[in-house]
């Protein structure tokens, strides 16, 4: 099955087959023997081509933090229709949070037709106030958050939809 | 005297559990209080009871002095200890409590005023022979003043907003063009951050060391200092690595700016625990800043140097007792150091993150002490300070402080948010901190030293790995076997 997973800002294609216990992961086109053991609470045994390390994992959605070799790190395995639609820039589109903060106002209202570069709301951050512009023309088909709601960086703010 | 029987802890997070361990170990009844988002907090569960206040946004709720003392008076409590932060330094609060007979575990609202004017406080210091930085006798009245004022200092100088803290209202000026503007913005950040406009002018000092003096006071005039603490390693103009003693610091300096520390706490009557925080040049010259008039964040450094519990001699102190001890009885035994992880994204400027503590695994370890207020599972919002825990290591030199301190950062597992850990655990790393030549400016001169090492290839493939076999829906139990993967893709 392919997977691609995005570490640090790069996006890895990344295959995995089971044999056995243990598994191949296929990256960049080069097969690698795995295995990943709970030992529970979060904490796991992962071996790779005769290694193992001690890591600890938490999964979320799509997301997966790892903490290994001392620190932590957060991985994110794509959908592959994701995106292929936002490839296109058809479909549906999610509009997210740039940065963590609050919700000052929302000038959107669901159903309502957006043009590009259109306001969509106002986020406030570090003190600063930032406006949330429409990255394509579409229809407001959802506004998840509300004036006052406080939101983390990534966190989808509202969902546009094709115009047609 | 107040007899302090059942203590009110009027704050959150880290340091009402650090607060309500010590009362639970003195066998006093706690009470904590607390806002909705923080219902299930550790606090909560550690206090012998628990009040809710109400207040948006959250914050209000700490700040609200009346649902406080009604929470008191609901409970019983007939003493609260305010922590740092929120009201610690109100003395409006602090008289709000004598009113209703109730003991503020800290000093008087005298000196918390005094104090908390940063004009007052150091015409204050000066009176009572405390070295102090040039300028900063008058207020600014503006633009032009301001340049007439930095040409008797000379330049650099720093503008300051009277009221001022945590960096804002804060411009440094190396000529007269810089200096009208950065009093303008100065004057104008003081008026939106505290709702008072006024600003100094001060001889600004160049890479320099922040180095505070604990002390204690007692209410029969016995006022004793617990040494020194190191505090240079900032961002944001905000601490995130404190130690003792200072590696700078020689023992005639050190008794210097402890004696002058102790004058005045006489001076304002202090009584309580209390921080006199200097500025120190590259020539062990100190000056004073201001005096803290509460618990400091970075306290539990010289805990444990001093085998002190500083918030267990607040309460003594609150119940009348004499400190019991002199100077001369006190002494530092090896070495502490403190590092505060926050929710925040040190390679992106240090922007506040937010997010849920999916896993939460602390470190133990010898002479490491860990304070934090966290559960597993818990929201990490913007509503509150992005501090989550301080990581604290002692060791009989400071070699092996550090070295036990970035083994318990690299140990601390905490995902779901981004936190400092790494980045806290590269400053120990770094040759000029091992070295002890340390400044306020530190962070921004490394920059380039400090920032994230990429994963190398092993460790990438590993992370990877670990990521697509992590994934429920690509267990490898639920992967197809090879022969039909090799046919192409089966399921998404």
């Amino acid at each position: 099955m392919k997977r691609e997973i995005a570490l640090g800002g790069a996006v890895h294609p990344v295959t995995l087959m089971r044999r056995g216990d243990a598994a191949t992961v296929d990256v960049a086109g080069r097969a690698h023997r795995c295995s990943l053991a709970s030992c529970g609470e979060g904490e796991h045994l992962l071996r790779m081509d005769g290694k193992t390390w001690r890591v600890w994992i938490a999964t979320h959605r799509n997301r997966v933090w790892v903490h290994a070799f001392g620190r932590a790190f957060e991985l994110e395995v794509l959908d592959p229709l994701d995106r292929a639609a936002r490839a296109s820039g058809a479909g549906d589109c999610t509009v997210a949070a740039p940065m963590p903060g609050a919700v000052v106002s929302v000038g959107a209202m669901e159903g309502e037709r957006v043009r590009k570069g259109q306001s969509l709301m106002v986020i406030e951050s570090m003190k600063m106030q930032t406006e949330i512009a429409a990255p394509r023309d579409g229809i407001v088909e959802s506004v998840a958050v509300k004036a006052g709601a406080s939101f983390d960086r990534g966190a989808t703010l509202l969902t546009l939809k094709a115009g047609d | 005297m107040s007899r302090v029987s059942k203590v009110l802890v009027a704050n959150r997070g880290e340091i009402a559990c650090r607060i309500l361990r010590t009362l639970r170990r003195l066998g006093i009844p706690s009470v904590a209080v607390y806002h909705a988002q923080d219902a299930d907090s550790l606090a909560v569960r550690e206090a012998d009871e628990a009040v809710e206040l109400r207040g948006e946004p959250p914050v209000a709720a700490y700040l609200d002095i009346a649902q406080i003392v009604a929470a008191c008076e609901r409970t019983g409590a007939d003493a609260v200890h305010p922590g740092f932060g929120f009201l610690s330094e109100k003395a409006a609060f602090a008289e709000a409590l004598g009113a209703a007979g109730i003991a503020f575990i800290g000093p008087s609202p005298h000196a918390i005023r005094v104090m908390g004017d940063k004009i007052e406080s150091k015409r204050l210091a000066r009176a009572c022979g405390v070295s102090t930085i040039p300028g900063g006798a008058d207020e600014i009245e503006d633009a032009e003043h301001a340049v007439r004022v930095a040409h008797e200092l000379g330049y650099p100088v720093i503008i300051k907003a009277s009221a001022g803290g945590g960096g804002k209202g804060m411009r440094i000026a190396c000529d007269d063009a810089q200096c009208r503007d950065g009093y303008v913005r100065a004057s104008s950040e003081a008026q939106a951050s505290f709702g008072d406009a006024r600003v100094f002018i001060e001889r600004y000092i160049e890479r320099p060391r922040h180095i505070e003096i604990q002390v204690l006071a007692d209410a029969h005039g016995h006022v004793v200092h617990l040494f020194e603490r190191e505090c240079s390693i900032q961002r944001r103009h905000q601490k995130v690595i404190e130690e003792a003693p200072s590696p700078f610091l020689d023992d005639a300096t050190r008794e210097a700016m402890g004696a002058q520390a102790v004058a005045l706490a006489r001076a304002v009557d202090y009584r309580s625990a209390g921080t006199v925080e200097f500025i120190v040049d590259s020539q062990r010259n100190f000056h004073f800043l201001e005096m803290n008039t509460r618990l400091q964040v970075e306290h539990p450094v010289t805990e444990m140097v001093t085998g002190l519990d500083i918030v267990a001699e607040q309460i003594r102190i609150a119940r009348g007792e004499p400190l019991g001890y002199a100077q001369t009885d006190l002494a530092i035994r090896g070495h502490a150091i403190e590092a505060r992880l926050y929710a925040e994204d040190a390679d992106a400027g240090f922007l506040p993150a937010t997010g849920q503590v999916h896993l939460l695994r602390l470190p133990r370890g010898e002479g490491l002490r860990i304070e934090h207020g966290l559960v597993q599972g818990q929201s990490i919002s913007a509503a509150f300070d992005p501090m989550l825990a301080k990581l604290v290591a002692h060791g009989s030199d400071r070699a092996q402080a550090i070295a036990r301190l970035a083994q318990g950062l690299r140990d601390t597992v905490l995902l779901g948010t981004v936190t400092n850990a790494d980045f806290l655990a590269r400053v120990l790393a770094h040759p000029a901190f091992a070295a002890g030549d340390t400044h306020t400016g530190f962070i921004g001169e490394h920059r380039a030293a400090l920032a994230a090492a990429a994963p190398h290839e092993e460790q990438a493939l590993a992370l990877l790995a670990a990521a697509a076999l992590a994934q429920r829906h690509v267990d490898p139990r639920f992967a197809c076997p090879e022969p039909l993967a090799a046919i192409g893709e089966w399921r998404n």
